[in-house]
């Protein structure tokens, strides 16, 4: 196997570490020993409800936060210890695109000032002049140049993403991190977006670690989807394995959730029967044990066995292609939506 | 549907400003609701879909007006009717769920004492005990996990989740005989986002409460609605049977949200089908069909006249099927693709 491009070993954060150590107080374990691979020109999801840690992984990925645990590297050299120049450098070679375009750009700036910005922290003079530098940035992401004088207020929600993915793109960056790039936006306006990213991709060859809570936008751009809860990483696998063949209770539960999967009757394999997740704020009650155990079907029908309380499921890989962090769960379970999914809303 | 529908709106049109400033976001909406049914209002933002759910409850933001148009909600009419007819009605049989609950809520109120707040307007002859077995009952019903400590706690301490479970209790204690939802899942995770489906579709068949779901997500609609009413530039393009209409879109725009819905399984396609350019402005809404600029067939049909003369749907508003002069299953267009 080729070196991947992007790989993360045994990541963890914590929020509140330094708090943490006073007595009786804890920090919160927002990411629990996480390991993934990005090959060059891969695109893996991140994929996981509000407070699974999906974001937080993206921040330590683009190094907007240092892991209290475990190591991040890129081409094989730990970013961990980087410091100017070399941190710099990192910087060109990961950036990170935000969910929230009002609050990614300085609303008193020209875009002309925000998208120039890069190049002026990175003092780099664009080999044939600035202007024609970013108006090809413009054309790039499918706006035009003539754009540039105006203000981010002047644009709407899906053409400030556009500008977030040229302000990401000026300096060439070999993986860009997404943080739920489009969940801001109209289904009509979302398709738009994910059609650039799906371009880019072909044209520049770029990976993408993309964070979503949709499983379709997911889907469409993805080749390997990993799926996070409360912190810790469930299952990760080819797409269409974990669509059709989901292992982990979490992962099959998620892809019930679909909105127009399965038509209306599907509803009944939906998930408020589980009650309703309730994450211990401060993070899980226990390291010991599978997190998911509380809530979990899988646990239940098997007569609550005691090695899902005591015991953390290590990530096995499985010969499907999929690796899965559950004791239980096989291959052999059935898949809980029909293998024919194609276009059922269509 | 049988009899007389719970609501019915005809040609309903909103406008803001004066003068040349005039605009009007919503210009000839039509649509009815049985008893017992759910209908999903589908549109992208700027459409006027959540005016059209404000001004039936004629609570339209400042400046904003009904100009024409009638709404008669269980044989009553609410369009000429005056505040103090529509203060009895509102939040107790119709009631609005917004889309964003963590801003719909009191921050400085616990959620119980919102509930029973409004069961104090609405059932001055119930004693305190029984307003707080009411409001206790209504977030029982919207499922919340610990519906004690609910009542107890104040928004911020609830999730996005349990937030909107609260708003939703908050609409259905009084046991309304219409909920308006607006966009009541596009805050929230997918996997909360289908338990708030099924909540409603589950409220529906208990209480038999009619539900207006006001969406931008077409995908949503297939879950829960029994018929579907799409918007685009103020007016209603097409609606039907929401399974029907999402089978065989007839109307290119409808078409054309379906489409840039991602594909779920198999080998995605390198693009997915958009609609090119921007809806057109509300102050000057262009002649002939609103859609024809972005519409791909009004190319593809060598630009006909027609569309851009005459808007194609009823003059009601109550377009049954779909508002283009060339619905695409008898259409010319296959043989223009031949």
């Amino acid at each position: 196997m080729t070196e991947p491009l992007l790989s993360i070993d045994r990541v963890s954060h914590e929020f509140g570490a330094r708090r943490a150590l006073l007595p009786g107080r804890r920090g919160h374990l927002a990411v629990d020993d996480v390991s993934l691979t990005i090959g060059a020109g891969e695109s893996l999801a991140l994929v996981g409800e509000s407070g699974s840690g999906k974001t937080t992984l993206g921040r330590v990925v683009a190094k907007l936060l240092t892991p209290t645990g475990g190591t991040v590297q890129v081409d094989g050299r730990d970013v961990g210890g980087l410091r100017g120049r070399e941190l710099l450098a990192y910087r060109r070679t990961v950036q990170m695109i935000f969910q929230n375009t009002q609050h990614a750009f300085n609303p008193r700036r020209k875009i002309r000032d925000i998208l120039a910005d890069p190049y002026e922290i990175h003092r780099l003079p664009a080999p044939d002049g600035r202007d024609a530098a970013l108006g090809e940035l413009m054309e790039r992401v499918g706006l035009r140049a003539s754009m540039l004088d105006r203000y981010p207020h002047q644009f709407s929600g899906g053409q400030r993403q556009r500008i977030g993915v040229a302000r990401a793109l000026s300096l060439g960056p070999r993986l860009i991190v997404a943080d739920e790039p489009v969940s801001a936006l109209d289904v009509s306006v979302q398709a738009q977006v994910l059609n650039l990213f799906s371009r880019l991709r072909r044209e520049l060859g770029l990976s993408l670690l993309f964070i979503s809570h949709d499983l379709r936008a997911v889907y469409f751009l993805c080749e390997r989807i990993a799926v996070l809860y409360q912190g810790r990483l469930v299952e990760v696998a080819p797409r269409e394995r974990l669509l059709e063949h989901p292992l982990h209770p979490y992962s099959r539960r998620l892809i019930a959730a679909v909105p127009g999967l399965g038509g209306r009757d599907s509803a009944e394999v939906s998930t408020a029967d589980a009650p309703a997740a309730a994450p211990a704020a401060g993070g899980p009650a226990t390291a010991a044990g599978c997190h998911y155990a509380a809530t979990c079907p899988l646990h239940v029908q098997l007569g609550r066995p005691d090695r899902c309380l005591t015991e953390r499921p290590a990530l096995r890989a499985t010969a499907g292609g999929s690796a899965v962090a559950c004791h239980f769960a096989g291959d052999e379970s059935p898949a809980p939506v029909p293998s024919v999914v194609t276009e059922e809303v269509r | 549907m049988t009899g007389q529908p719970l609501l019915s709106v005809r040609d309903l049109a909103v406008e803001f400003g004066h003068g040349a400033a005039t605009s009007r976001p919503v210009d000839g909406v039509g649509f009815e609701v049985g008893e017992r049914e759910i209908v999903g209002i589908v549109g992208e933002s700027g459409c006027g879909k959540s005016l059209t759910l404000l001004a039936l409850l004629g609570l339209l933001p400042a400046g904003g007006r009904v100009v024409n148009g009638a709404i008669t909600f269980a044989g009553r009419d609410l369009r000429g009717a005056d505040q103090s007819v529509l203060r009895s009605l509102r939040g107790r049989q119709v009631a609005l769920i917004p889309s964003d609950a963590g801003a719909a809520l009191n921050p400085v109120a616990r959620v119980g004492k919102q509930l029973r707040l409004s069961l104090r307007t609405h059932h001055p002859e119930l004693n305190a005990q029984q307003r707080r077995g009411r409001a206790l009952d209504a977030l029982r019903r919207a499922r919340l996990a610990r519906p004690e400590q609910a009542l107890a706690a104040y928004p911020h301490e609830l999730s996005g989740g349990m937030q909107q479970r609260s708003a939703i209790a908050l609409g259905l204690q009084n046991e309304p005989q219409l909920l308006l939802a607006d966009e009541p899942t596009t805050a929230l995770d997918v996997s909360i986002q289908a338990e708030i489906l099924k909540l409603l579709v589950q409220l529906r068949d208990e209480l038999g409460t009619a539900i207006v779901f006001v969406t931008h997500d077409i995908s949503t609609v297939r879950e829960i609605c029994d018929r579907v009413v799409v918007m685009y530039a103020g007016q209603v393009v097409e609606q039907g049977d929401a399974d029907e209409v999402l089978a065989a879109p007839r109307h290119p725009y409808t078409a054309a949200l379906l489409g840039s819905v991602p594909p779920l399984g198999g080998v995605p396609p390198e693009q997915l089908e958009t609609v090119s350019g921007m809806p057109p402005d509300p102050a000057a809404w262009p002649g002939g069909c609103r859609f024809q600029a972005r519409c791909r067939h009004f190319t593809e049909l060598g630009e006909p006249d027609e569309c851009t003369s005459t808007w194609p749907g009823s003059a009601d508003g109550l377009a049954l099927s779909a508002a283009c002069h060339f619905p695409l299953d008898d259409s010319p267009l296959e043989e223009v693709r031949r």
